[in-house]
């Protein structure tokens, strides 16, 4: 039988047509003037899934430039199953393994340069040049943001009843004395701030710009003033170092890169990066020992004992198997029983940090909770 | 005359006694004419009596839903690196369902290119950048010129790798494109068009945007000029004078309307920005503000500024159909009659869409977590988790509404409206023998320029 179609032959742009029969494993293809060659059935590719309403397209090999159309689709299935590897795919990964795996690589170098070297690097000596004031609006507008996350996890509160205590009472005097005792270093930021969240997690942490935030949860939990005292002074070790501007700043750089591998620099997912930046300022390890550091030196020489600080690392240590997930996801301190005795065998403080009165005063500046 | 045979240009009547010539020749190929799939539809023998011929699209929605819907599910299961070969299904899918006088374009490109153009990006592009961005901030501290002036270089630079980036993508676009197995490519320097469009930025942006239709015209005409169809270039006889007499018709109307805005209310707008905010109607009503006036033009002032935008496609419109008008290969012309309206029809119909399986969703979900609280919170899943994947979920969504209304309907009312006249040229071209790109659009991928 024959088949009618058109022939392209991929060196003009002129429509042969032709006569298509099968012969003997090929195709044999017979145009006017003396066009006559074969296609071998196993060569034969479809350009797209064969489908009743549009013309079948064939082509000879997967890099094959010229083309057949048969248009009258009545002959398609009957043609079709001569070829065994029609709708057979190109080995794409095998031809371009070297390329893949060169270019692969060098892509790999570069973003774990980026990330490991250049972005550190580089956020280290932004935050340690950022005006004061910059690194300050930075750190209100985290603080706002996750404040807002928290209504809105919470459910029931509304965001002015999240704050516990005024600026000037007494709660506030006291924990302002306290942070003045811990700040041993010059530090040329703005001065650390403290407030108070009425939330029940158990977390603490510091902001850009000296922003230092504490969960009512923790305070509950808090069984001595000096582990209070310890917990300050390790937040005010986070701010001296200007760690949670280097973080937030290292962040931004990698939600940047995880835009780009997901293919939009400017589209949602650098935001939600930054979303999630903002509350899960993961601080590294280097960065905790660091704070650990400041904060004893800061307590031994206040005369504070960390002997209390580091009860409470453990107290956290052996309660965190049990403590809900969503607080382990904000909860980015690592506990760990070096910390403990890092504080245990280091401390030389005697003096208790608060008087009597100042330590229930603040441990009571939260309204109670209701009940649940 | 050429109104009574519409469908027959002037140019068409010159070519006639070339044509006669060929007739008989062709008819000899009579009997193979009913080889198309419609029966109405001249076959290619036909045409090259150079009746003009049409684009059409052939295209379904209901089997692009299917192929955004798996792209989506697949792009998200294999954290993004499916993309190269969603877009690459896209594209296939679109070209194929253009067609000129029955034979669809083909789209010829693999998703293997566009990941190693992707690679090669990431190997090169990320550090520069990183470094780039540091020199950036490190210089905020520094003297207030020196940071201004760098960061106009960082804007100019990053507005020229754009240019640089859409010159890439229409190259490799081109070049994997055929139709009746002739290669298209784009030749010329992509560093020219970025230098072209950055000369008469300045020009533009000096002349308070009177300059743009010439930004445009000497863009367009880069392009065209190198825009091949085998080893045959396309040629482009535009003016910018034209363009500019659609351009001042939209250009002046918000500035016109602002400036009546303030003549006529400057009292009022002087004590408003002195008082700023009133504290109370009473207050307000001591400096005998009239609102209610000063309000009906300020919401038309902002209405034109939201109208802004669909005027701009407006222009945009007009000048696509003027360039298509303008630009010729051989003797082929190209007559289209593209309309703004429709576009913009499909911009709302995809708003609606985004407002009915987006908007009403999320609204009820939300208002339950509002309403419920924390008696939601499902417990060992975090909460922030829950919003990502909601987060995950609307851009799936999104995605998939702007490709399945908005660029399906773009394409088909484009591609439903050109007519090639005198298509003889288009016929007998002789494949080019210049390479073509090797690595895929890398750049304009990671720069997300393009629609699809």
């Amino acid at each position: 039988m024959l088949i009618r179609a058109l022939y392209y032959d991929g060196k003009t742009s002129t429509a042969h047509p032709v006569n298509l029969s099968l012969i003997e494993g090929n195709l044999a293809v017979r145009g006017e003037d003396g066009l006559e060659f074969i296609w071998p059935f196993e060569n034969i590719k479809s350009i797209e899934p064969p489908s009743p309403t549009t013309p079948l397209r064939l082509k000879n090999g997967y890099h094959g430039a010229e083309r057949l159309v048969i248009s009258d689709a009545t002959t398609h299935e009957e043609i079709i199953r001569h070829f065994p590897r029609m709708n057979e795919r190109d080995k794409i990964w095998s031809q371009n393994a070297k390329r893949l795996v060169g270019w692969g690589t060098a892509a790999m170098v570069s973003l774990v340069f980026t990330v490991l070297v250049a972005i550190p690097l580089i956020a280290t000596q932004i935050a340690d040049n950022l005006p004061a004031s910059f690194e300050k609006e930075m750190g209100e507008q985290a603080y706002e943001q996750i404040l807002k996350t928290l209504t809105f996890i919470d459910g029931r509160n509304d965001e002015r009843r999240l704050t516990c205590g005024t600026p000037g009472d007494t709660a506030d005097v006291h924990l302002s004395q306290l942070m003045a005792r811990l700040l041993t270093q010059q530090y040329k930021g703005a001065e650390p701030l403290i407030q108070v969240v009425n939330f029940q997690m158990q977390n603490a942490f510091a902001l850009p710009g000296g922003h230092i935030v504490v969960f009512r949860g923790l305070l509950e939990n808090l069984q001595h003033p000096d582990e209070l005292a310890g917990i300050l002074a390790h937040e005010i070790g986070h701010v001296i170092h200007r760690h949670s501007t280097k973080i937030f700043i290292e962040q931004l750089g990698t939600s940047a890169l995880v835009g780009l591998w997901f293919g939009d620099v400017t589209g949602g997912t650098a935001v939600a990066g930054l979303g999630q930046a903002l509350l899960n300022s993961t601080h590294t390890r280097e960065a905790e020992r660091e704070a650990d550091a400041y904060a004893l030196d800061a307590l031994n020489r206040e005369n504070i004992s960390a002997l209390p600080a580091a009860r409470f690392f453990e107290r956290l240590f052996s309660a965190q198997g049990g403590m809900e997930k969503g607080l382990s996801l904000l909860n980015t301190h690592p506990m760990s029983d070096a910390r403990a005795s890092y504080f245990k065998t280091n401390s030389t403080g005697t003096q208790p940090s608060l008087s009597n009165d100042a330590w229930l005063t603040i441990k009571n500046m939260c309204p109670t909770p209701p009940a649940e | 005359m050429s109104e009574s045979t519409p469908r027959r240009p002037l140019t068409a009547q010159r070519n006639g006694a070339d044509n006669k010539l060929r007739r008989p020749i062709m008819a000899q190929r009579h009997d193979l004419e009913d080889f198309t799939d419609s029966p109405s539809a001249p076959s290619p023998e036909q045409a090259a009596v150079n009746e003009p011929i049409a684009f059409s699209f052939t295209g379904k929605r209901g089997q692009l839903f299917k192929i955004a819907l798996v792209n989506s599910l697949l792009t998200i299961l294999t954290l993004g690196i499916y993309r190269f070969w969603a877009k690459t299904r896209i594209r296939r899918y679109f070209w194929s369902n253009i067609r000129i006088q029955n034979e669809p374009l083909e789209y010829t490109g693999t998703a293997m290119e566009l990941l190693i153009g992707f690679l090669v990006v990431l190997a090169i592009l990320v550090p520069i950048f990183a470094v780039y961005q540091g020199v950036l901030f490190l210089t905020s501290s520094s003297p207030e010129e020196l940071h201004f002036s760098l960061q106009i270089l960082y804007a100019v630079a990053l507005l020229g790798f754009f240019q640089y980036a859409f010159y890439r993508m229409w190259r490799y676009r081109f070049s994997r494109t055929t139709w009746r197995s002739i290669r298209f490519s784009q030749a010329g320097s992509a560093w020219a068009y970025m230098g072209i469009t950055l000369g008469w930025l300045v020009v533009t942006i000096t002349t308070l945007g009177i300059a743009y239709p010439w930004l445009r015209h000497a863009q367009w005409q880069y392009r065209i000029k190198h825009m091949h169809f085998g080893e045959q270039a396309f040629t482009y006889s535009g003016r910018a004078r034209f363009l500019a007499k659609k351009w001042l018709v939209i250009l002046p109307i918000p500035f016109l309307l602002l400036t009546v805005l303030v003549v006529f209310q400057y009292q009022t707008l002087m004590t408003l920005m002195a008082n700023f905010p009133p504290e109370t109607p009473d207050r307000a009503r001591q400096f005998n503000i009239d609102f209610q006036e000063l309000g009906w033009l300020a919401s038309l002032v902002g209405l034109t500024f939201l109208a802004w935008p669909f005027l701009y496609v407006w222009y945009r419109i007009q000048e696509l159909n003027y360039i298509f008008g303008q630009s010729k290969f051989g003797d082929s012309g190209f007559r289209t009659s593209i309309r703004a309206s429709v576009l913009i029809g499909w911009f709302f119909a995809m708003l609606l869409g985004m407002i009915f399986f987006i908007g009403i969703p999320t609204g009820f979900v939300t208002y339950a977590i509002l309403t419920m609280g924390s008696q939601l919170h499902i417990p060992g899943i975090p909460t922030v988790a829950l919003l990502i994947i909601g987060f995950v979920l609307i851009l799936v969504a999104t995605s998939i509404i702007s490709t399945v209304i908005l660029t399906f309907g773009i394409t088909k009312h484009m591609f439903s409206n050109i007519q090639i006249t005198n298509p003889q040229s288009l016929m007998s071209v002789s494949q080019a023998k210049t390479g073509e790109p090797e690595f895929g659009e890398g750049l304009a991928d990671a720069l997300d320029v393009g629609a699809f």
